[in-house]
C-alpha cells in the first residue's frame, strides 16, 4: 500500500500563492478557509533581512492528534495515509481544531461565500459537500489522487516546489528527490514542529544560501555571480 | 435450582483442587451432604470460605454463625438444618484434620480482599491512572500550543480565560452541546453513559462515607437506588455503543480501533459482572458471589488502569480540547494582541508562529527567533 507524502522545497518556493488559489479553486472553500496557505516570515535587521515563504497544508500525520481527539470518530486515516474528515459524521464539537499542532483544521459557525446564490459553481459543486459548522481540512486532493492525478496545489506550483508521491516506492519522484538532495546539496528533510510528536507526512527541505541550479534538475553551469564567492565580491 | 447451583459450585471447587487433595476413605456423613462444602470444601479446609476443620469455635459460637450467617455466608434456618444435624457437623468438623497445604488458593485470594486491601489496590490504580493521564495531557497541550498562546492569554486576562474554560467544560463537556445541537438521540444515549458513570462514581463516594463496611442496604434506600439506576443507564448506553460498533461500517478510523474496543469491552465486562454480583447476592447464590465479585473488581481495575491509553481518555481530552478552542476564539475576539476579530481556524496565529520558529531552527543560526509574520493570504 502506498504511503503518500508531500515534499516542499523551501528553496524553490517564491511565495506566489498559486497553490493557495489552486486549492481554493479545486476545493471551493468558503472565504477565510485556506487548506493550503503560505506563511510569510521576515527575519533579520536592515540591511541584512530575509524573507522566507513557508507553504503550509495539512500534514496528514501518521499519528494524527485531530483523529485521536475527535469524539465522533469523524476523522479517519485511509490505508494510504490520507487523513480525511467525514462531513456526515462531524458534529462540529471543535476538539480537532485545538488538537492540530499546525492550525490546519477549519471550523466556521457561519460560511461566507464568494459567488452569488444562483451561480452554479458554488451552488452545485461546493455547497452540497461543505456544510457550515463542520470541521474541514486539506484532503491531499484525495479525489484527484484516486484518479491518479497530483493534488491541485502541486500541479499549480510554477517552480515545482511541491512534490507529491509515494514514500514507500523508492523509485517515485519524491523518494528519489529526497535521496538526491541529501547527496547533492546536503539538505536533510525535516518535519514541521517535531516536538508535537505527530509523525507528519509533510516533509520540508530547507533554503540554500547560494542557489545551485544544477541541483534543481538543470545541468547548466552555475553563473559566477550566483555562487557564494561571486556574491561576496 | 439454588441447591443445584451450589452443588455445581462445590463440584467446581473440588475439581479445581483435585490434583492436590487426596480424599479420605472415610467421609464424614452429614457434613459432606450439606451445602457447607460448597464454600468450606469437602475436607473442611476451605474454598471460597475459610477452613473450619479443627474449629476453635465453641458450640454456641458455631451455632450462632450457622443460624445467622457471617459476612458472605448466609444463615441456615432450622428447616434446612436441624439442631441435631448441626451438632453432628460441629463434632465431625472438629475431628477433621487441619492440613495447611490443603487450603485452596481461592480462599487465600478471597481472604486478601478485605475492604482495606481492596481500597489500597484501587487507590494505587487510581494514582497510576491519574499520573499517566496528566502525563498524556502534556501531549495534548503541546499540540494545542498552550505555551505559545500564553502571552496572549496573559494580555487577555487569566481569570477571564479560566472562566471561559470552566464554562466550556460545563456546556461543551458535561452538557455535550455539539451533540444536543446535531443529534438528540445520540445525545441521549451518550448522556446515559456519561451521567450513569457519574452517578456510579457519586454513589461509590457516598457509600464509602456512610456505609464503609458495605453492609446490606434495603433496595428502597437512596444509596441503593442511585447506583442501580445509574448502572442500568450506563449498561443500556454501553449495549447501544456495542451495537453501533458492530453495525457501523466506518467505525475503524485506521488508528484507534483496538483502543476503542478495549474501552467498550472492559466497560461491558465491568457492568455485567457488577449486575451479576448484585443478582447473585439477592438470589442467595453464595458460592458464586465471590468469584464474580473478584471478576468485577478485576474489570474495574483494568478499566481504570488502562483509561489513559484507551478511548476512556476522551472523557477528559475532548472537553479540554474544546475548551481550548473556545478560549482561543475568545482571545482572538478580544483583540488584545491580534488585528482581526476571528479566525477560521482558532489558534492559527500562534501555531503559525510556532511553525516558522521550527523551520528557522532547522535552517540555521542566521535565522533568529526574532521574526515578523505577515498575515496573508
Amino acid at each position: 500500500m502506498a504511503k503518500y507524502a508531500m515534499l516542499i522545497d523551501l528553496t524553490r518556493c517564491i511565495g506566489c500563492d498559486a497553490c493557495t488559489l489552486a486549492c481554493k479553486q479545486e476545493n471551493g472553500t468558503p472565504a477565510d478557509v485556506f487548506f493550503a496557505r503560505v506563511l510569510n516570515a521576515e527575519v533579520g535587521k536592515f540591511p541584512n533581512v530575509k524573507r522566507v515563504y513557508i507553504p503550509v497544508l495539512c500534514n496528514h500525520c501518521d499519528d494524527a492528534p485531530c483523529l485521536k481527539g475527535c469524539p465522533n470518530k469523524a476523522i479517519f486515516k485511509r490505508p494510504d495515509g490520507i487523513v480525511l474528515i467525514d462531513q456526515d459524521r462531524c458534529k462540529g464539537a471543535g476538539a480537532c481544531v485545538s488538537a492540530c499542532p499546525y492550525g490546519n483544521v477549519y471550523l466556521n459557525t457561519e460560511d461566507t461565500w464568494y459567488l452569488n446564490e444562483d451561480e452554479a459553481y458554488e451552488r452545485d459543486h461546493v455547497k452540497p459537500r461543505l456544510t457550515q459548522n463542520k470541521a474541514r481540512k486539506c484532503t491531499y486532493c484525495a479525489h484527484r489522487v484516486d484518479e491518479g492525478l497530483d493534488p491541485a496545489c502541486v500541479v499549480a506550483c510554477p517552480t515545482t516546489a511541491r512534490i507529491f508521491g509515494d514514500l514507500d516506492d523508492s523509485e517515485s519522484t519524491i523518494s528519489r528527490y529526497v535521496v538526491d538532495q541529501e547527496q547533492e546539496t546536503g539538505r536533510k528533510p525535516f518535519h514541521l514542529v517535531p516536538q508535537a510528536g505527530t509523525k507528519p507526512t509533510g516533509i520540508y527541505l530547507g533554503t540554500m544560501a547560494a542557489q545551485q541550479s544544477s541541483t534543481l534538475g538543470n545541468s547548466a553551469p552555475i553563473p559566477a555571480d550566483l555562487t557564494q564567492e561571486g556574491g561576496d565580491k | 435450582m439454588r441447591n443445584l447451583l451450589i452443588i455445581l459450585a462445590a463440584a467446581l471447587t473440588i475439581t479445581a483442587r483435585a490434583q492436590t487433595v487426596e480424599l479420605k476413605q472415610t467421609q464424614p456423613e452429614v457434613f459432606s451432604t450439606t451445602n457447607c462444602i460448597g464454600c468450606h470444601g469437602q475436607s473442611a479446609m476451605g474454598g471460597l470460605g475459610p477452613p473450619i476443620a479443627q474449629t476453635k469455635l465453641t458450640r454456641e459460637e458455631f451455632l450462632t454463625i450457622v443460624r445467622q450467617g457471617k459476612g458472605m455466608m448466609p444463615g441456615s434456618p432450622v428447616a434446612d438444618l436441624s439442631d441435631e444435624k448441626l451438632d453432628q457437623i460441629y463434632t465431625q468438623v472438629g475431628d477433621m484434620p487441619y492440613v495447611e497445604s490443603q487450603i485452596p488458593v481461592a480462599f487465600k485470594v478471597a481472604s486478601m480482599l478485605t475492604t482495606k486491601s481492596v481500597m489500597r489496590i484501587f487507590l494505587a490504580v487510581f494514582a497510576f491512572a491519574a499520573v499517566a493521564a496528566l502525563w498524556g495531557i502534556r501531549y495534548w497541550l503541546r499540540c494545542a500550543g498552550l505555551k505559545e498562546l500564553m502571552p496572549h492569554i496573559v494580555k487577555f486576562g487569566v481569570l477571564k480565560s479560566l472562566w471561559i474554560v470552566m464554562k466550556s467544560f460545563v456546556v461543551d463537556g458535561l452538557l455535550v452541546k455539539s451533540l444536543w445541537q446535531t443529534n438528540k438521540f445520540r445525545w441521549f444515549m451518550h448522556g446515559l453513559m456519561l451521567y450513569g458513570m457519574l452517578g456510579l462514581l457519586l454513589a461509590d463516594i457516598l457509600l464509602s462515607i456512610s456505609n464503609p463496611s458495605r453492609g446490606d442496604l434495603d433496595l428502597t434506600n437512596p444509596l441503593k437506588i442511585l447506583p442501580i439506576v445509574s448502572g442500568i443507564a450506563l449498561f443500556t448506553g454501553v449495549i447501544y455503543v456495542m451495537y453501533r460498533y458492530k453495525r457501523d461500517p466506518y467505525i475503524d478510523n485506521g488508528l484507534t480501533l483496538g483502543k476503542d474496543f478495549l474501552f467498550v469491552n472492559l466497560l461491558l465486562h465491568t457492568m455485567i459482572s457488577g449486575f451479576l454480583t448484585v443478582t447473585f447476592n439477592r438470589m442467595g447464590l453464595t458460592g458464586w458471589i465471590m468469584t464474580i465479585y473478584i471478576y468485577h473488581l478485576a474489570s474495574i481495575t483494568l478499566l481504570i488502569g488502562t483509561a489513559p491509553f484507551t478511548r476512556f481518555q476522551h472523557a477528559w481530552v475532548v472537553p479540554l480540547m474544546i475548551s481550548l478552542t473556545r478560549l482561543t476564539e475568545a482571545v482572538t475576539a478580544g483583540k488584545v494582541s491580534l488585528g482581526f476579530e476571528r479566525e477560521p481556524s482558532p489558534g492559527r496565529h500562534h501555531k503559525s508562529e510556532r511553525i516558522v520558529a521550527s523551520v528557522f531552527a532547522e535552517l540555521g543560526p542566521e535565522y533568529s527567533d526574532d521574526f515578523n509574520m505577515r498575515y496573508y493570504p
